[in-house]
């Protein structure tokens, strides 16, 4: 297509008048000539104009005027598939920014069926499935629903049926759920089978033994429809929380449990655990039961990080205790898989939030490889929901040799000094290895000192030097620690004055001592 | 003192920032702390106010609600800025908790119903002032709330969806939790 149809109009646009997210829209003619015109900058061109005109998901008062050249520009067949994207995001948005008519850039799309039209035929599959999203995007069901259908009739590849399938879901789900019926009957492939029964879903039809045999029958061999797009939608999850939206607990729940713990092919735990946190998010019922189904997989190479994750999230929820209390041995086990891992450092996490008292030994044991357990550990220290981590006096040896080791990162070395403190004068046999830190991080030493040994001339010079150098948050949190701790208000005003002098005041207010009354300067408090 | 005043002062002008209004907000509640002058407060919460726009200064028109309500009766100039945050979720907390605190014979000229009416639908929202808007139903009186905030307050105790969907991953469902917990005390307390 020559230049002069793909922008035609392109300089007849007041773009200076318009905004985009970085400012002033004067740069997208230029943009959309490279992308049209330029192979060698499209890519960067596209990159460039996907974040000006739709800027995670919204819409600015140029996105209109730009969407006919792209639409031209995608029916040229200049990286069509992205292009489509971007305008399938385009419809899709619901945050318009300076739009002067409401809905304005999902018209704009709407007004470009005509031209995009043709795509829905490509010969490239990817295309017509893409065409299929972007177009549903625009919500113009009398238009779209004989196109879809016309391609319904015409279309032989699993995914883009699926996708079709789906589309006519959303906007006929009543004629959806007739050409579901249909699939149903047959021997279609499997993923489309899944968005059969979720076009049943959405039309209201009652969940059968048929519709879960459908919605299962992909766990066979782990394929659910290659390439299908949706948004970030994957089908299953799609399903599950469509089935809970409609009123099927009972239902969503043993489809799920089916993907986590039936007989089902590499891959579908994985995504069934994924589901089951969707669910587990959306909906409270499902809670205790998807409980022992997640603790059986634990253990799982491939759903076992997942599943973890969900159960830890799941902790301290009132309805899941005694289902917690059933699979404690089971995660115990994971936990105690020896080496570096994320599935063990997860399940550790987990029996430290639950106050199990198997956690601090098995912490000891592999502290360098478990960074998520020493973050649960130091959890309730930073005011975060959790129960403290008991002393003990093999984790502290464990502690102590890790502060004195070469390889440690600054979040561990965050964590420890956070860790020891709790534990006040019990931690004491630690000082040494805290004082070697001082130099390095004067506030976390000094305060960990502090919580340890009370005032001790180490601990207020570590804090004294601290309240006098870095940011103004930090000056006031070491200041605000040694007033807690001497009772000497000098260094709190000075603090407070030099960040007073600061024109730009970025600190917020100081952090509340944790283990000293601000009320009673001076009463030094063992934890 | 004269630091509190002069750092007021330097942050003040027609291109002070949101962190400058948010700074100035926190400098004129210390000197209003330390000297019992509500005279240089009430005029840097109302331009805080006045900036409100949704989006971009919520959260600094909460804290100017926030330091209303901590002020008191001598705010009552501030009530006509302070209503408009009313029709806001996210900030409906604040301002019916400063409305309480300042004027707590009449709210403001706001009928009590309309009060809880409005923090009903902050609870069912996932704006992030749901915990907030609890307490400040607990704070209008649990005796106090008309039939249709219980049935309401109710429904969103018991619903199976749950109400939040945001904030920090690891939190969203124990968060969601703990609000069924703290509606249902407020109902308990009904008495």
């Amino acid at each position: 297509m020559p230049e002069l149809s793909l922008l035609d109009g392109v300089d007849d646009i007041r773009w200076l008048e318009l905004r985009h997210a970085y400012g002033g829209a004067g740069d997208v003619p230029a943009l959309l000539r490279a992308l049209a015109f330029e192979p060698g900058g499209a890519g960067e061109a596209f990159d460039t104009l996907c974040s000006s005109i739709c800027h995670q998901g919204s819409v600015y008062s140029a996105t209109p005027y730009v969407v006919p050249f792209l639409a031209r520009i995608a029916a040229a067949g200049i990286r069509t598939v992205m292009v489509l994207g971007l305008l399938g995001w385009i419809a899709d948005s619901d945050d318009a920014r300076g739009l002067e008519v409401p809905g304005a850039a999902r018209a704009a799309v709407a007004g470009q069926i005509g031209v995009l039209a043709p795509l829905l035929a490509d010969p490239d599959a990817e295309v017509r499935a893409t065409a299929v999203w972007a177009l549903t995007q625009c919500q113009a069901a009398d238009r779209l629903v004989p196109l879809l259908r016309e391609r319904w009739d015409a279309e032989t590849r699993p995914t883009v049926q699926a996708t079709v399938l789906k589309a006519l879901s959303v906007l006929d789900p009543g004629g959806a759920a007739g050409i579901a019926e249909g699939v149903l009957d047959g021997s279609a492939d499997s993923g489309l089978r899944l968005m059969a029964c979720a076009a049943c879903v959405a039309a209201g039809m009652d969940w059968t033994g048929r519709l879960h045999e459908g919605a299962t029958a992909w766990m066979a061999d782990g394929d659910l429809l290659p390439g299908f797009f949706w948004g970030d939608r994957d089908p299953f999850s799609d399903l599950v929380i469509a089935l809970a939206a409609h009123g099927h607990p009972g239902a969503v729940l043993r489809l799920v449990v089916t993907g986590l713990t039936g007989p089902v092919a590499g891959g579908v735990r994985k995504k069934a655990a994924w589901a089951a946190g969707e669910l587990a998010e959306g909906y409270r019922s499902p809670a205790a039961g998807l409980v022992a189904p997640l603790a059986a997989v634990a253990g799982d190479d491939d759903a076992g990080p997942a599943a973890i994750s969900l159960l830890r999230k799941l902790a301290g929820v009132p309805a899941t205790v005694r289902a917690f209390a059933a699979v404690a041995g089971q995660l115990a086990a994971v936990a105690g898989l020896r080496g570096p891992g994320r599935r063990a450092d997860q399940a550790l996490a987990w029996l430290i939030e639950l106050g199990d008292p198997r956690a601090a030994g098995l912490l000891a044991r592999d502290l360098r490889h478990r960074p998520f357990a020493l973050d649960a550990a130091t959890s309730a220290a930073r005011g975060r929901p959790g129960p403290p981590l008991p002393f003990d006096p093999v984790l502290l040896a464990a502690v102590r040799a890790r502060l004195r080791a070469d390889d440690m990162d600054h979040n561990s070395q965050v964590f420890l000094l956070t860790l020891l403190p709790a534990w006040g004068p019990a931690a004491a046999p630690a000082i040494p290895e805290v004082l070697a830190m001082v130099r390095r991080n004067p506030l976390g030493a000094g305060g960990a000192l502090a919580s340890i040994g009370g005032p001790i001339p180490a601990a207020t010079e570590a804090l004294s030097r601290a309240a006098a150098t870095g940011t103004v948050a930090r000056r006031l949190h070491a200041a605000t620690t040694l007033r807690s701790l001497t009772g000497d208000d000098e260094p709190l005003l000075a603090t407070v004055e030099h960040g007073l002098r600061q024109r730009a005041m970025s600190c917020g207010p100081p952090p509340r001592p944790r283990r000293h009354s601000a009320a009673r300067p001076g009463a030094w408090c063992p934890p | 003192m004269p630091a509190l005043t002069t750092a007021l002062h330097a942050t003040a002008g027609q291109d002070a920032t949101t962190p400058d209004i948010d700074a100035r907000i926190q400098l004129a509640l210390a000197l209003w702390q330390h000297a019992g002058d509500t005279a240089p407060v009430i005029p840097v919460l109302a331009e805080a106010l006045s900036r409100n726009q949704r989006r971009l200064t919520r959260w600094t028109a909460i804290h100017a609600a926030d330091a209303a309500a901590e002020i008191g009766a001598p705010a009552k100039p501030l009530i006509p800025a302070i209503l408009p945050l009313l029709d806001d979720p996210a900030q409906c907390p604040a301002a019916v908790r400063a409305l309480l605190r300042i004027d707590p014979g009449s709210q403001g000229g706001t009928d009590l119903a309309v009060l809880a009416d409005r923090l009903v639908t902050t609870v069912g929202t996932d704006c992030g002032a749901q915990h907030r808007a609890v307490a400040a139903l607990g704070e209008l009186g649990p005796a106090r709330l008309p039939p249709a905030a219980v049935t309401r307050l109710r429904r969103l105790a018991e619903q199976d969806q749950r109400i939040i969907h945001s904030g920090l991953l690891t939190d969203i469902i124990r968060n969601d939790e703990k609000l069924r917990t703290a509606i249902r005390q407020l109902l308990d307390q009904q008495g």
